[in-house]
């Protein structure tokens, strides 16, 4: 990087390992954005375990009152406060250690952070006060407490302000003329998930404050039904797609990290990440393709072709990321067979086993069961039935909290300068997680091709339940288990090595 | 900078691996550089060499070709099984 930065004085150091510059405001916000990530990761995790309990007829830990406020927290914090928090956090690295900048402004992040931050607390308060039992999409008329919907509308603001941070922080580092070219494909694909954040966050707002005007009383009746769901799932799913872009911007990183691989080919991804931008909102109709509001037509074009264009962006990233990988490794010398060069690969590395296994279980698991689900008529026999959790597992949580893991062993390392204890156990973390949720994921989409439902507390209540679909409930409980000592073990590694982790200022941290 | 990958030697034959002295990674090794994060940024406004050999990734896509093949249409078959038309 030959450009000279735009740091203010003392405001900036050189990463001991990278070489990359890191701008201290940035990296400030980083660890605040990144820490509050695992503490609502941590949240959700634990409704994950009960949910997972709960469905397992053999145990049935919870009753249906906190079955439905569990699966409100799950969702919200999984789903919205763990991911956008952690997402920030990658815009900031992206748009200044990657570009050679300082951070826009101290100010609009505080302003973003805080709001974010209140938003976050205001909602779960909301659902543990036990007025908010809407789940994560909060359908009405079903109506919550007008602290949910407000914190929500907190969270997404907080969100947009830092997305504009970034923005803004983009403009500075062009004017400013801090990097050399354009922009590296990571920050080009962060860049996608900010622009498609900003879709999904008006989305957000065009639906959520009418529905917390009528909480507050303040309308007499509730946005249309049909109407809601068509505008919620322009932030239910796009927001979805901001994971995935933020997940293969950070596969191609990790990739360049563990193994040196170099993207195959810029223009061809880059050109993906414009296909999600352009259709991955029109993808969204996938949910409502069994709402009577909307054609048939409608419903077909979306899905049927739109969506296609979002699905091919996947498969090009799905190619390129592992061949860029296999191309690096036989410049290595790593020719044997068609496969000795991932025989090869440094899988006792949790940066690489982490992007690696959610690169799998993302495309494998995640995006054939995606496209079947998305196709209208097949839709018909799989909607509501626990086969859509089953998919999104494997896409969101298989899929980018894996990947988010895999960036955090080197996010620790490096921004918060501190060292991993437990090392081998850091090591197998990843299996761990990845093959728990792998499991629970397979056997949600067998128990809902076996006809059990989603979001019921008790689907097994007249006994009509076969034996396989029981056996693949249990299935669910000792996936989620897993998955659950997975994350823990993730999160009680990563706290040790923040708080109490050996320092490593001044040295390259030690290599995985 | 990203250190030089070093490039498999004339005299070794094909498949044979890396040679311990000149392509073992570094990260196997305590206390180094992890050797491809240095400067990562530049290394991602690369591209990889000219001309690229990945029959392995292309082996994987064709497996993944398969799988979603299969499930594809044992779906068709189910909805088929479910929804008669007369």
């Amino acid at each position: 990087m030959s450009s000279v930065g735009n740091f203010l004085p003392n405001q900036s150091r050189t990463c001991d390992t990278t070489g990359l510059p890191v701008c201290l405001t940035a990296q400030f916000f980083i660890k605040a954005h990144a820490v509050c990530a695992v503490v609502f990761l941590l949240v959700g995790a634990i409704g994950a375990i009960l949910l997972a309990l709960t469905r397992w007829p053999a145990v049935q830990l919870l009753g249906p009152t906190w079955y439905y406020r569990t699966v409100t927290l799950h969702g919200i914090n999984m789903l919205i406060f763990w991911i956008l928090f952690f997402e920030v956090a990658v815009l900031y690295f992206c748009c200044t250690s990657l570009l050679n900048s300082r951070l826009f402004s101290r100010g609009v992040a505080w302003l973003g952070f805080v709001l974010m931050v209140v938003g976050a607390l205001m909602t779960d308060v909301a659902i543990f006060q036990g007025r908010s039992d809407v789940m994560m999409t909060s359908y009405v008329p079903l109506k919550a407490s007008p602290w949910f919907y407000l914190g929500l509308i907190l969270v997404a603001v907080g969100t947009l302000i830092g997305v504009v941070n970034y923005f803004l922080t983009l403009y500075i580092a062009k004017r400013d003329g801090t990097y050399d070219g354009s922009l590296p494909l990571v920050v080009f694909g962060a860049t996608a998930a900010a622009i498609i954040a900003v879709v999904a966050i008006l989305h957000g707002a065009v639906a959520l404050i009418p529905t917390w005007a009528w909480s507050m009383g303040w309308l007499s009746e509730p946005p249309d039904a049909a109407w809601y769901r068509l505008i919620w799932w322009g932030l239910g799913h796009v927001s979805q797609q901001v994971n995935v872009c933020a997940m293969v911007s950070v596969w191609y990183f990790l990739a360049t990290l563990t193994t040196g691989a170099k993207p195959l080919n810029q223009a061809v991804c880059r050109t993906a990440f414009v296909f999600y931008v352009l259709f991955i909102n029109l993808a969204s109709a996938h949910h409502l393709l069994v709402d009577p509001g909307v054609g048939a037509t409608w419903k077909i074009w979306n899905t049927s072709y739109a969506m296609y264009l979002a699905v091919l962006a996947s498969m090009i990233h799905g190619f390129t990321v592992p061949a860029s990988v296999e191309s690096a490794m036989r410049a290595k010398g790593y020719t044997k067979g068609l496969f000795g060069w991932l025989f090869a690969c440094p899988w006792k590395n949790p940066g690489f086993s982490a992007f690696f296994l959610s690169l799998v279980i993302f495309g494998f698991m995640g995006g054939i069961t995606g496209v079947t689900l998305g196709t209208q008529q097949i839709n018909i026999i799989a909607h509501n039935t626990l086969r859509i959790p089953g998919h999104f597992h494997a896409t969101v949580v298989g899929g980018t909290t894996l990947a988010f893991m895999g960036l955090t062993y080197y996010v620790v390392p490096l921004i918060f300068r501190r060292e991993y204890y437990a090392r081998p156990l850091a090591r197998i973390q990843p299996y761990l997680f990845g093959s728990g949720i792998a499991i629970m994921a397979l056997a949600m989409s067998f128990a809902g091709s076996y006809g059990v439902p989603r979001r019921v507390w008790d689907a097994d209540a007249g006994a009509n339940l076969s034996a396989g679909a029981n056996l693949m409930l249990a299935g669910v409980g000792l996936g989620g288990t897993l998955a659950f000592i997975g994350l823990l073990t993730f999160i009680l590694l990563t706290v040790a090595a923040v708080f109490f982790g050996k320092k490593n200022e001044g040295r390259p941290m030690t290599a995985w | 900078m990203t250190e030089p990958t070093p490039e498999p030697s004339a005299s070794q034959p094909e498949g044979a691996g890396p040679t311990e002295e000149t392509t073992r990674p570094a990260s196997e090794g305590k206390g180094q550089h992890p050797e491809e994060v240095l400067s990562a940024a530049a290394a991602l406004q690369q591209e990889g060499a000219d001309s690229h050999h990945t029959p392995g990734t292309v082996a994987l896509t064709f497996i993944f070709l398969l799988c979603f093949a299969v499930y594809y249409f044992a779906n068709w078959k189910a909805l088929a099984d479910v929804w008669h038309v007369r």
